[in-house]
């Protein structure tokens, strides 16, 4: 018969009683540390579990130990030691790195337009002449006006402006780092899930389902609609048709794919996902060159039918 | 001294931790003593009350396994009443456990397990049996859950308080019919002693009272 862990040490039972095998100390954090130590590797029977939970307290008693204080103790040093090693999951800093994209996205345009519209009072002829918002932004923080209808402003006001568009251009400048380091962490934890899908679907895929193991978990027909989600409880609830892609329609594949096909190639696509980050997350060699070229060869076939 | 009491509509705990809120609920003075008052559009216990809950066995000895514990909204009220009890309270987001640890610093009745309900093994050994087991895990096998750890954990004749959430068990049935299917899973197992509509507080949950 197995042994029975609890935080005042590891129970053997003989006879109908619990004899002590080994007793963790009193302090709860190191009794925290050896209760996690021998969860992972001994021989736990659940029967004796539930025999143990019912005599927690006497045990406790009969040991000189008091329930109350320590049953609270121990269980918040084990809890801060599980949550520890949690946090410390790749996923989480992705999922925030996710996030922190999408807003600075979304603010991103809104400054950028409102850039745009206070330059034109200055110099309108730059904001003619360069329409990426990102380089505008980046030249209007340096460039002086020369001849041009737009207002004679002082130095003050351009300052101001110059500033705004400093601003702007630094954002873009954090979103660029952002992307770069959103890559790095793909790439180094979940490399085939990265080739396949590319760092940033991928990273959106983990941040939809709230880590990378629950995606391992999902089959690839839901994988294939994740970010549609209104359009898929749509579908359940009304009859209405089925989504064909969710954030997957941004990959290059699909893009690149005539509207018809790319029902089929979302579908293609999202089982070679969900392979891959089965690999990742289950261990195993690097596959990602090998699935890729399989995907290629599918799409191929898919558009030559 | 009632460390429950009805304040108008809503209800309200004696604070055990005077002067401090847990999640920006209101304090309230009655008798020289300070009472948090229990939010419905926040707490689904909370919510169950004000709309008529008979049954109520939380006691200041009272030792309950919480599953689903969030930030600790409820399980602070529950901790206000238990003042010499346990809540054991099992949470698997790591993001609400950050709160929950802090609530568990002020208030020692509160033993926060980083855990997933689904796989009661992880802490079984850690906690003692329970006079209540508690769920609001808002999952598809939120009855599996259930019965599991009632299994394990809790007394002959401890009762049972489920919220269910229509919405996560099946989104395409009527609430009405998800409602009725849970109940034919539980009553081999379990005496059901009421049911709760939450709305219009919570929109399809419904809260089942139980008895092993």
């Amino acid at each position: 018969m197995g042994h029975i862990l609890t935080p005042i040490g590891i129970f053997d039972y003989k006879q109908g009683n619990f004899v002590l095998l080994e007793r963790f100390p009193n302090n709860p954090k190191k009794a925290a540390d050896l209760f996690k130590k021998k969860q992972e590797d001994a021989d736990l029977d659940t029967e004796l579990g539930v025999l143990a939970c019912k005599r927690m307290k006497k045990l406790f008693k009969e040991n000189g130990v008091n329930f109350a204080s320590f049953i609270h103790d121990f269980n918040v040093e084990l809890t801060k030691i599980n949550l520890k090693l949690e946090l410390g999951k790749p996923d989480y800093r992705i999922i925030q790195i996710v996030n922190a994209l999408n807003e600075i996205e979304s603010s991103i345009n809104l400054y950028s337009e409102r850039l745009r519209e206070w330059y034109l009072l200055y110099y309108p002829e730059l904001s003619q002449k360069i329409r990426n918002p990102e380089a505008f932004a980046k030249i209007a923080a340096k460039e002086s006006k020369k001849d041009s209808m737009g207002a004679d402003l002082n130095d003050f006001d351009v300052n101001q402006l110059k500033d705004f568009a400093k601003f702007v251009s630094s954002t873009y400048k954090t979103r660029n780092v952002l992307e770069n380091y959103l890559g790095t962490l793909m790439k180094k934890n979940f490399p085939n899930l990265n080739e396949v899908a590319g760092s940033k679907i991928g990273a959106a895929l983990i941040s939809i389902v709230g880590s990378a193991e629950r995606l391992a978990k999902l089959p690839s027909s839901t994988i294939q609609v994740l970010g549609a989600e209104r359009a898929l409880f749509r579908h359940l609830t009304t009859g209405a048709r089925p989504p064909k892609y969710g954030v997957i329609l941004n990959h290059p594949l699909i893009q690149n794919a005539p509207r018809k096909l790319r029902g089929k190639i979302a579908r293609a696509l999202a089982a070679k996902i969900s392979i891959a980050i089965k690999r990742d997350v289950y261990g195993g060699l690097f596959m990602g060159k090998d699935l890729k070229r399989d995907l290629d060869k599918k799409v191929k076939r898919i558009k030559k039918k | 001294m009632k460390k429950l009491e009805r304040f108008g509509k809503e209800f309200g705990t004696l604070n055990l931790v005077p002067g401090k809120k847990v999640y920006g609920e209101k304090l309230v003075k009655r008798n020289g003593r300070e009472y948090r008052i229990w939010n419905p559009y926040r707490s689904k216990l909370g919510t169950a009350l004000v709309k008529g809950l008979r049954n109520f066995p939380f006691n200041e000895n009272s030792e309950i396994l919480y599953l689903g514990a969030g930030n600790g909204t409820t399980v602070s009220h529950i901790s206000d009443l238990a003042t010499n009890g346990i809540i054991y309270s099992v949470e698997f987001s790591p993001r609400a456990m950050i709160d929950l640890l802090f609530v568990s610093n002020q208030r020692k009745n509160v033993v926060p397990i980083l855990a997933d309900a689904n796989k009661p093994q992880d802490y079984l050994g850690r906690i003692s049996q329970v006079d209540i087991l508690y769920e609001d895990v808002a999952q598809k096998n939120q009855v599996q859950i259930l019965r599991k750890n009632a299994d394990l954990f809790l007394k002959e004749g401890g009762s049972l308080f489920l919220m269910i959430k229509a919405r996560s068990i099946d989104v395409t049935l009527k609430p009405k019919v998800v409602f009725r299917a849970v109940e034919a899973q539980l009553s081999p197992y379990f005496k059901i002693l009421e049911r709760i509509k939450l709305d219009p507080y919570e929109k399809d949950h419904l809260c089942l009272v139980m008895q092993k």
